[in-house]
């Protein structure tokens, strides 16, 4: 009985432990260069470095990145990380060959605090046109925001987001589009002195927009945004866009003495406690 | 006997300063035995003026100017009569008369700007080298921990942090202001903000100054002494911020 009751109260205490989400700190692939895409194959000229975003607290061990083409056995290679902007690129050493197709594997990193995240795979094919220039961007086209409020997996705690919708305005480059990063920085909100870099992504099609979050402080009042297009050998275009401003709201939800709705994975944990007690009791009772 | 008429000429369009007018012209025939010397034209004109200032008159940057093209008109006698306003001239009409005004707008007369001396191309929103674009050519400056600074609207965008508040999954201790007096707070997964500030028993080396100060400057000093990362609620470095972290925060705030 007391063992049924001591294995009870150890897995009680191994879920509380883990009580934080297992998946906090888990760092994501949040873009790559070239994205992947369900209908066609982006397309990247042959001199491209190709590069994935990780989200803020990735750490590169020099996982390797697997480059194969198709029909040919894989390269191995390893990459060059910038913890700032959570950049792992990795410029093929004998360069891309036209016309083919390949497949990079991107590999999910650590977190500072936290497991291991998922491999990315995307397919490409390569151009036969080598990137020279720099490119040309409009700048912003439209912008548009929203609230997200979802439960947060490190403070399992409902938390609210400033989602902005940026549309891109037309880009072009010699290396094809579907090489093109776009940097958004925002010029004036919140305790912006100076532009703040505040995401990287890889260049949407045509009317697809790019979705930048910001925290509930950082995101309320007037903000304005401008963006710049990076291509794949980091040439930015013309600095000269005019900045985009939208003015946001405080979002309308009251957040009261830390009582708000529980969490599944809370809810499971109380429920998995109090079913372990009752068998623990039943036990007692048959015994 | 005099009989003047002023008939209203069809409507057409024309272009002033950019944009499309319905003009109507006025045309003052002058019938019978009257004629009219171009002394009186000139002073019709000199009247009409105003008028046509209302017209068109308020064209941006060019008042309106408008070339007045006097038409010959057949010298006769010169009438005493005072001189007619031009709105209120009796209607009377020859067909033959000349058109009074023909309103051309004058192109503008261009504006000498200020003459361009080239620089050097900078990041500041002009165009320094008068090649026509502005801040073309800046090259991003790289930062010292990493990342870049880009030329943005006429600045350079400061050095980009590895995320926007702190690290991901990270603590630091917080202040509440019942029971303990100590808590700590984690970092939400994407680094934009800290949860909320969970209760906790502090540490025995602060025991005296929650006992003594509860929920004070001390407390918080003592974090910041103890080797904490602790949120600056008591402004201990006066800088105004009450929500930064202070202490230890290495691995929490977002510097590398």
């Amino acid at each position: 009985m007391r063992a049924l009751t001591a294995v009870a109260a150890t897995l009680f205490a191994i879920l509380s432990a883990n009580r934080v989400g297992a998946d906090c700190d888990e760092p994501e692939i949040e873009s790559t260069i070239p994205l992947q895409y369900e209908s066609t194959l982006a397309t990247v000229p042959p001199n491209a470095t190709l590069s994935a975003r990780y989200s803020a607290s990735a750490v590169y061990e020099g996982e390797p990145i697997v480059l194969k083409p198709d029909g040919m056995p894989p390269l191995t290679l390893m990459g060059t990380f910038d913890a700032v902007e959570g950049l792992l690129k990795v410029l093929p050493p004998e360069g891309l060959s036209p016309g083919r197709i390949y497949r990079v594997t991107w590999p999910g990193l650590r977190g500072m605090t936290g497991p291991r995240g998922k491999n990315t795979v995307v397919d490409f094919n390569v151009s036969a046109t080598p990137d020279a220039s720099a490119p040309v961007f409009s700048g912003i086209a439209a912008l548009d925001w929203d609230w997200t409020r979802k439960t947060d997996p490190c403070t399992d705690e409902l938390l609210d987001r400033y989602t902005f919708l940026l549309t891109p305005g037309g880009a072009t480059d010699d290396g094809g589009v579907d090489a093109l990063a776009v940097l958004v920085f925002q010029t004036s909100g919140p305790g912006i002195a100076a532009p703040r870099l505040v995401h990287i992504a890889a260049m949407p099609r045509v009317g697809k927009t790019v979705k930048v979050p910001l925290g509930s402080m950082q995101g309320v009042g007037t903000l304005c945004f401008s963006a710049l297009v990076r291509d794949s050998q980091m040439r930015t275009s013309n600095a000269n866009t005019q900045p985009v401003c939208v003015a946001t709201t405080e979002a309308p939800y009251f957040v009261g003495c830390g009582y708000g709705p529980r969490s599944p994975k809370s809810t499971a944990l109380i429920w998995t406690g109090l079913v372990l007690v009752g068998l623990s009791r039943v036990r007692r009772r048959w015994v | 006997m005099r009989s003047t008429e002023r008939h209203r000429c069809p409507t057409e369009k024309e272009t002033i300063c950019g944009e499309d007018f319905q003009i109507s012209r006025w045309r003052l025939s002058i019938g019978g035995d009257v004629q009219m010397s171009r002394a009186f034209l000139v002073r019709v004109i000199l009247l009409a003026w105003p008028l046509v200032f209302g017209l068109v008159g308020s064209c941006g940057r060019f008042p309106g100017i408008l070339a007045v093209e006097p038409e010959e008109v057949p010298v006769a006698t010169v009438d005493a009569a005072p001189v007619p306003e031009p709105i209120a001239v009796p209607p009377t009409r020859t067909d033959a008369a000349p058109d009074l005004m023909m309103m051309t707008p004058m192109p503008p007369a261009p504006v000498p700007g200020p003459t361009c001396m080239p620089v050097d191309e900078a990041c500041n929103g002009v165009d320094d080298d008068c090649d026509g674009a502005v801040d073309e050519g800046q090259s991003a400056i790289p930062c010292p921990d990493g990342g870049f600074r880009y030329c943005v609207d006429g600045r350079f965008s400061e050095c980009p942090r590895r995320c926007d508040l702190c690290v991901p999954g990270s603590e630091r201790v917080c202040f509440i202001p019942y029971c303990t007096y100590w808590g700590v707070q984690t970092c939400a997964a994407d680094g934009r903000s800290f949860g909320f500030c969970r209760e906790q028993r502090a540490p025995r080396e602060c025991d005296v100054a929650v006992k003594n100060n509860m929920r004070s400057r001390e407390l918080e000093q003592c974090c910041v002494d103890k080797g904490y990362c602790c949120l600056d609620e008591f402004d201990l470095d006066n800088d105004g911020d009450r929500r930064e972290s202070i202490g230890s925060c290495d691995g929490v705030s977002c510097g590398l």
